[in-house]
């Protein structure tokens, strides 16, 4: 008995494998495709459970770990088309496919998943389990399984039914199968079957569909956008700006928005941020989690609830905050529920004459862009540079000593300025840090944590420096000064446009991307209307031929 | 009206706080004040100053030889008192129904006669006569204005003499309550770290004109609607919002004081009442209220609060602990009641003369925090 159920085990995981291999050489290959070629990503960890949660309810737990996201050119949706997957990450994979099929079909769910009934709840059941596998394999895959696919499935289910004489874990096992599968880790990119006249092609109903709601809503197409699919409406230009219409309406706009933003930004990094507890006692992991979603829920608030310009999160001074990160704010914030309660979160707006204007101020920034015990004018200002404005800072060269710097005790360089003045008298070090330094230090009133201060080693700090020739005194006017970089509103369109090809812009789309950054320009940058914008041309859809001839090597 | 605003710049021994607040309430006692700045407790203990060598007679003894010289007083012999022991002291404390020695011990006061709960019934008790603590350097104040008498302390860090603080003679012989000031002794610590987490926070305002300067201030001591908010390191979380516990029973907590050279003390000497958790002091009081606060280096301010305190209260938590706080934190409560009482110094007894108070100091440890005035809105 335990032979036959191991025995089925291996022929699911083994099923799952094959297909995972052949999937990871297409994507390899559609990812070496530089020019335009459109890549086959895999879901974030967030995507994942987004998915989950809409085929299966949001009391499904994942209880896995995802393999570590891949950035590239700053993005790790783009990285997301590049990333291989080991041994141990489809392991885990599996694992949690497991534990989620096993939760969806368990005696309490199987009710509410199940369409039919099986005959007999020992025995297998192909037609209950066709049905079943059929509509979940499709929302999984987000478009119609094929007959072959089908069968595969439910032939998974019969053998299991059958090893353990139950059809729930028969089922289970081929669900799981499912869940392990390329199809559904990764976000295909199927295309239309003929090309243009310049001999690109165009993704297909279903492809089309996906990308959109990912897009938009970094989760699967709901059942309208599936169904227009599957009526052939997303293959007029009419029916897809219905569809991204009806989307960006949507409540479900701020998860895309999120989604993008906290790409962007490069939030991950809080997850793992860590500061010292003696000289930053206040930061914690807490402290960490509502920083990015302070960051987070500031800017979806600005320009989704209320279509705000995107440049104005730079010297906005509404946010939210909880408790804890009010604390490192320094500023009161009554948490009127019981002891012990969750913290809850609260509209909050610094006052005027206040410090902290824009996101540039939030600990989100501040603190991320810090070492772990001293802040950091230089990272603040390569971050600056890269992640705000798009623009490319050097590496530092492999044999500089960095012992000023990192020496916040020396009497003689009583400020973070001092230290970095004494560091650029190396030329080897000056180039560069001319580029972060002076922008950074303007940030230079926010610790390690994110916490104010005026000075630092009783030295008073002087927040004044220069972006792009445009001189500031503090942060407040760093802020506005950003806002008005032409860099600062280029930027955002060049990663918004890369995060929904899921590659860097080619050569022969940048003419299309000047056209959509005037258009968001024209609308007030407004980012919703940036999406639309991305959204309803034919260049988010479009894949150069060497695409095709990948996929169609990979399919013979 | 509630209002919420920055601080000034503040002095260099207390350039550190940034929390302000500055209570409406406050205009009634001070019209010109124009800032405040409040802090929570985040640690509480008896300001206890004890050296090697300061108890001659060496320590009182710990409770399973104090339960044998119990067990002899009740005039058992030597060897039942060794049988007792034998049988009964590796026994489960609370378990009261099997556990011989333990019945016997609770039982040992006797009132006309009859056998009575010891710890409800201190004075019941034959005194055991602890040893009582013998050193010269004690924290406080001159609480009875009287300066130098042949029972006061020298203050080992104000130098101030004729300090009053006799309930350090009663506990500083005791090893669990043995300790340095900023450290805390065993009891304490496992006091405070049982009731640290639920007791709703103490806290503390200060308000003056401009409390960058030198000058007269109000102090204000009131108790916050919840417990103090900590660290990830354990550590308490400056900074944090509470709300003030509008309880009528706290408005009087209100005291003239001054700041000198950063030092913050109150200069009118009233009466101080507090509520805290069950387990410790569900009353607070002290008459003739003293307090003389610092922030140190850490940003934390460190405050000594003095004044006499109703021996009755301060028993409180040794005795309603049963005979779990022998074996946990106050080997021999009946013992130290009769201590307390021996050195009790202020409000006698009308009738039988016998003081009901022991002058007492307590060190208090805070952070700086938004409170809240949840009554009056913000």
């Amino acid at each position: 008995m335990k032979r036959r159920l191991l025995l089925s085990t291996i022929l699911a995981i083994g099923g799952a494998l094959t297909t995972f291999a052949d999937a990871r050489a297409e994507a390899g290959q559609a990812a070496a495709a530089s020019d335009g070629a459109a890549v086959m990503r895999r879901l974030t960890p967030e995507q994942y459970a987004n998915v989950i949660e809409e085929v299966f309810g949001p009391a499904i737990e994942l209880g896995g770990r995802f393999e570590p996201d891949l950035r590239v050119d700053s993005l790790n949706e783009v990285g997301s088309g590049r990333v291989s997957m080991s041994a141990t990450g489809m392991a885990q994979y599996y694992l949690m496919a497991r534990s989620i099929a096993s939760q969806a079909l368990s005696e309490k769910s199987r009710k509410v998943m199940l369409p039919c009934a099986p005959a007999s709840a020992q025995e297998p059941d192909d037609a209950c389990a066709a049905q079943f596998l059929n509509h979940a394999g499709g929302l999984l895959f987000r478009r119609p399984l094929t007959e072959s696919e089908l069968s595969i499935y439910v032939k998974t289910a019969h053998e299991g039914a059958v090893t353990t004489k139950d059809f729930y874990t028969g089922l289970s096992l081929s669900l799981a199968s499912v869940l392990s599968s390329p199809q559904f880790l990764y976000r295909q990119t199927t295309v239309a079957s003929r090309p243009d006249h310049n001999g690109a092609y165009t993704l297909d109903a279903y492809a089309k569909a996906t990308r959109l709601s990912f897009f938009l809503w970094n989760s699967m197409p709901d059942a309208a956008l599936m169904a227009a699919a599957e009526k052939g409406e997303l293959n007029s230009d009419k029916g897809v700006a219905k569809q991204i219409s009806r989307m960006l309406s949507s409540p479900r706009l701020s998860e895309g928005v999120r989604a993008f933003f906290a790409d962007m930004l490069q939030l991950d990094g809080l997850s793992t941020l860590a500061k010292d507890s003696v000289l930053y006692p206040k930061f914690d992991t807490i402290v960490a989690r509502d920083a990015r979603e302070q960051i987070l829920r500031t800017i979806t608030n600005h320009v989704v609830d209320n279509r705000g310009d995107y440049r104005d999160i730079f010297t906005a001074r509404t946010t939210f905050l909880t408790q804890q990160l009010a604390s490192v704010y320094q500023v009161p914030l009554v948490n009127d529920v019981p002891n012990g309660a969750a913290d809850t979160w609260q509209p909050y707006t610094f006052a005027a004459g206040d410090p902290r204007v824009g996101i540039l101020t939030q600990i989100a920034f501040v603190a991320l862009n810090s070492q772990p015990g001293r802040s950091s004018p230089t990272l603040r200002g390569k971050a600056l540079r890269e992640v705000i404005m798009c623009q490319k800072v050097p590496a530092p060269p492999a044999e500089v000593k960095f012992d000023i710097v990192q020496d916040t005790s020396n009497p003689e360089y009583k400020t973070a300025r001092a230290r970095l003045t004494a560091h650029r008298a190396n030329p080897v070090c000056a180039g560069c840090h001319k580029l972060m330094d002076p922008m950074g230090l303007g940030l230079e009133n926010f610790d390690g944590s994110g916490a104010f201060r005026t000075k630092e080693n009783e030295t008073v700090i002087d927040t004044s420096g220069e972006l792009d020739n445009v001189k500031f005194n503090n942060a407040v006017e760093l802020g506005k000064v950003v806002r008005e970089n032409p860099a600062t509103a280029s930027c955002v369109v060049d990663r918004m446009v890369a995060y929904g090809l899921g590659r860097p812009v080619t050569r022969t789309e940048m003419a299309w991307v000047d056209l959509v950054k005037r258009a968001f320009a024209k609308d007030g940058y407004k980012i919703p209307d940036l999406m639309q914008t991305i959204a309803r041309s034919p260049e988010f859809f479009r894949s150069e031929r060497r695409t095709t001839e990948t996929q169609k090597a990979s399919a013979n | 009206m509630t209002t919420l605003a920055r601080s000034k710049n503040l002095p260099s021994k207390l350039g550190s706080l940034a929390a302000l607040v500055l209570l409406g309430s406050f205009a009634a006692f001070d019209a010109a004040a124009t800032e405040s700045k409040s802090f929570v407790m985040s640690s509480f203990w008896h300001a206890a100053n004890n050296l090697e060598g300061d108890c001659p007679g060496g320590l009182n003894p710990r409770y399973k030889e104090q339960w044998a010289k119990n067990l002899a007083d009740l005039g058992y012999s030597p060897r039942e008192v060794g049988e007792i022991m034998e049988r009964n002291v590796n026994g489960d404390a609370l378990d009261y129904e099997h556990n011989e020695l333990m019945r016997i011990m609770v039982n040992r006061g006797r009132i006309n006669g009859q056998a009575v709960n010891a710890y409800a019934h201190p004075v019941a008790v034959k005194d055991p006569h602890l040893k009582s603590w013998n050193g010269k350097l004690a924290y406080g104040f001159d609480l009875d204005g009287k300066g130098v008498t042949p029972s006061s302390f020298e203050d080992p860090e104000s130098h101030e003499k004729g300090i009053k603080h006799e309930l350090a003679r009663v506990l500083g012989c005791n090893e669990q309550f043995r300790s340095r000031l900023r450290e805390g002794g065993a009891a304490w610590q496992f006091l405070w770290t049982a009731v640290k987490e639920s007791a709703p926070v103490w806290t503390i305002t200060v308000t003056g004109d401009d409390l960058s300067k030198d000058g007269p201030i109000t102090i204000q001591f009131g108790r916050g609607m919840e417990g103090v908010k900590r660290n990830g390191n354990g550590t308490a979380r400056a900074d944090m919002t509470y709300r003030a516990d509008p309880d009528p029973r706290f408005a009087n907590n209100i005291y003239k004081g001054k700041i000198e050279n950063g030092v913050i003390s109150v200069t009118e000497f009233g009466h101080l009442f507090l509520i805290q958790e069950p387990l410790l002091y569900p009353r607070f009081t002290l008459d003739k209220f003293h307090a003389r606060m610092q922030m140190n280096k850490n940003g934390v301010l460190e405050i000594l609060i003095a004044g006499y305190q109703p021996i009755d209260e301060i028993y409180h938590w040794c005795g309603s602990a049963n005979i779990c706080a022998d074996t946990n934190f106050c080997a021999e409560p009946p013992g130290l009641y009769h201590l307390m009482r021996k050195f009790a110094d202020y409000d006698p007894d009308p009738q039988a003369g016998q003081n009901r108070a022991i002058s007492a100091t307590y060190y208090l440890e805070a952070v700086p925090a938004y409170l809240v005035d949840v009554q009056k809105g913000r």
